[in-house]
């Protein structure tokens, strides 16, 4: 993989999540583009490099937030664990491919979340509502297509191998 | 690198994070104080000023508040009638003592900041950028512009190019106050004899939970009434300035002896296109 390729793309990810995802939300439920980049890394990227790209898509998330260190790179981490693990047996360009995994990523991601704020509340006592953490995977799932599909027109740019455990 | 010694890297990677988010103490790994989304202003900037202007060019700012229009006109009558009196002891004592600085014009203590992002993840928090930025400190308050200026939060941290703000409507923010309601009959009443404790609920919501639903009662808060800053914490400027509107009161789930109010801010503050920073102290 392109390494140079990824950190571009990881870099608008970050910019369209800081600038974009909160002036769109819906109902509190903003979509998470970082998310959509760490699909498509883990759905084409070889395992190895698949898997770091998406810890460091994590923790640069969460260097970009206010947030807690260590969340999102875990959060991502599974998400990139599960979607290597499947990566061969999908079809990589179609949309329902795109939509479950990006829904499957975002309910990992809002239960890893949820779990967190009922652990490791704001305030004694205070736990945030976790409808809007999944309201916003299916809100993401829905973008997947349109998002996924465009980045795997231009998945050249991205040189991913198909020999497995390379970085 | 070989396969086992990279699997044995990412479960480190994995722990590590694990340990951050989940077993090490939050001032640890509380990155409320970082300045990293500095970084992407040139790419956050103008998404977040496009997409704010498409949306408020197509959608109309929903009202939330379902009094009838006859409450409404008559608040608005009553607060006309009060501007007119606080302007004219404005003016005397502008004459008698010169302390223009301390009638409330807060502009005089204020520089204006652009908003550049929101927050990325599930808090509500903002970027801030301009000219002036060397000016803003940690802990310095942070109001809306327009016509009406609210309470909106407070600046958690500063770098060469921007300033992050934690919003009063993050999950955890702790502010005091008190409830001011109007009345035909009586005008404008302020219950100091309550004081209500404020915490961000995240989601542009804030809660009071501390007050015994009788005394709620007795003291006729109801729903569209303002809660308004009264904390020693903050600049005594700023006392009495609003921070939100009561949305909804009812018993507490699990404590239905108190009351669990629901505040919301005049305007959703997480598309704000400028806000006030105090950067000097009256």
């Amino acid at each position: 993989m392109r390494w140079l390729s990824f950190f571009i793309l990881a870099y608008i990810a970050l910019g369209l999540q800081a600038g974009l995802a909160r002036a769109i939300e819906w109902n509190g439920a903003a979509p998470n583009f970082v998310l959509l980049a760490v699909v498509f890394i883990a759905l084409n990227a070889p395992r190895d490099a698949a898997l770091l790209a998406c810890f460091i898509l994590g923790a640069m998330h969460d260097l970009t937030s206010q947030g807690t260190l260590g969340l999102l790179a875990f959060s991502y981490g599974l998400v990139a664990t599960f979607v290597v693990g499947v990566q061969q047996a999908v079809r990589r360009r179609h949309p329902v491919t795109h939509f479950t995994l990006a829904l499957l990523g975002g309910i990992v991601t809002a239960i890893v979340l949820s779990v967190h704020g009922w652990l490791r509340p704001p305030a004694a006592g205070l736990h945030a509502p976790v409808l809007p953490l999944f309201t916003a995977a299916v809100y993401t799932a829905i973008l997947a297509p349109f998002a996924l599909g465009g980045l795997q027109r231009a998945s050249g740019f991205f040189r991913f191998q198909s020999g497995r455990g390379r970085i | 690198m070989p396969r086992v010694q990279f699997n044995q890297v990412f479960f480190g990677l994995m722990m590590l994070s694990l340990l951050g988010a989940f077993v090490l103490p939050p001032r640890a790994t509380d990155l409320g104080r970082t300045s990293f989304q500095t970084l992407l202003i040139p790419i956050s900037r103008p998404t977040y000023r496009i997409a704010n202007a498409i949306r408020s060019h197509f959608e109309s700012q929903p009202s939330e508040d379902t009094r009838s229009a006859q409450t409404i006109e008559q608040e608005n009558l009553g607060l006309k009638q009060q501007i007119q009196r606080m302007s004219a002891q404005i003016e005397q004592l502008e004459q008698r003592a010169g302390e223009r600085a301390s009638l409330g014009g807060f502009e005089t203590y204020c520089t204006r900041f652009e908003v550049t992002a929101a927050d990325s993840d599930n808090r509500d928090g903002l970027a801030i950028a301009g000219s002036g930025i060397g000016a803003v400190r940690v802990d310095q308050s942070v109001l809306s512009s327009g016509v009406v200026i609210d309470l909106i939060g407070r600046i958690t941290a500063v770098g060469p190019l921007a300033a992050r703000v934690r919003l009063i409507t993050d999950a955890g923010f702790t502010i005091t106050g008190h409830f001011k309601s109007y009345s035909t009959a009586g005008g404008f009443e302020e219950n100091k004899d309550l004081p209500a404790i404020v915490i961000g609920h995240g989601a542009g919501q804030m809660l009071i939970d501390n007050l015994w639903i009788k005394n709620v009662r007795d003291a006729h808060v109801q729903i569209g009434d303002w809660v308004v800053l009264s904390d020693d914490t903050w600049p005594r400027a700023l006392q009495g300035v609003r921070i939100g509107r009561v949305a909804s009161i009812q018993p507490l789930p699990k404590q239905s002896l108190f009351a669990d109010i629901r505040l919301a801010p005049e305007q959703n503050l997480m598309h704000l296109n400028d806000v006030w920073v105090m950067t000097h102290q009256p």
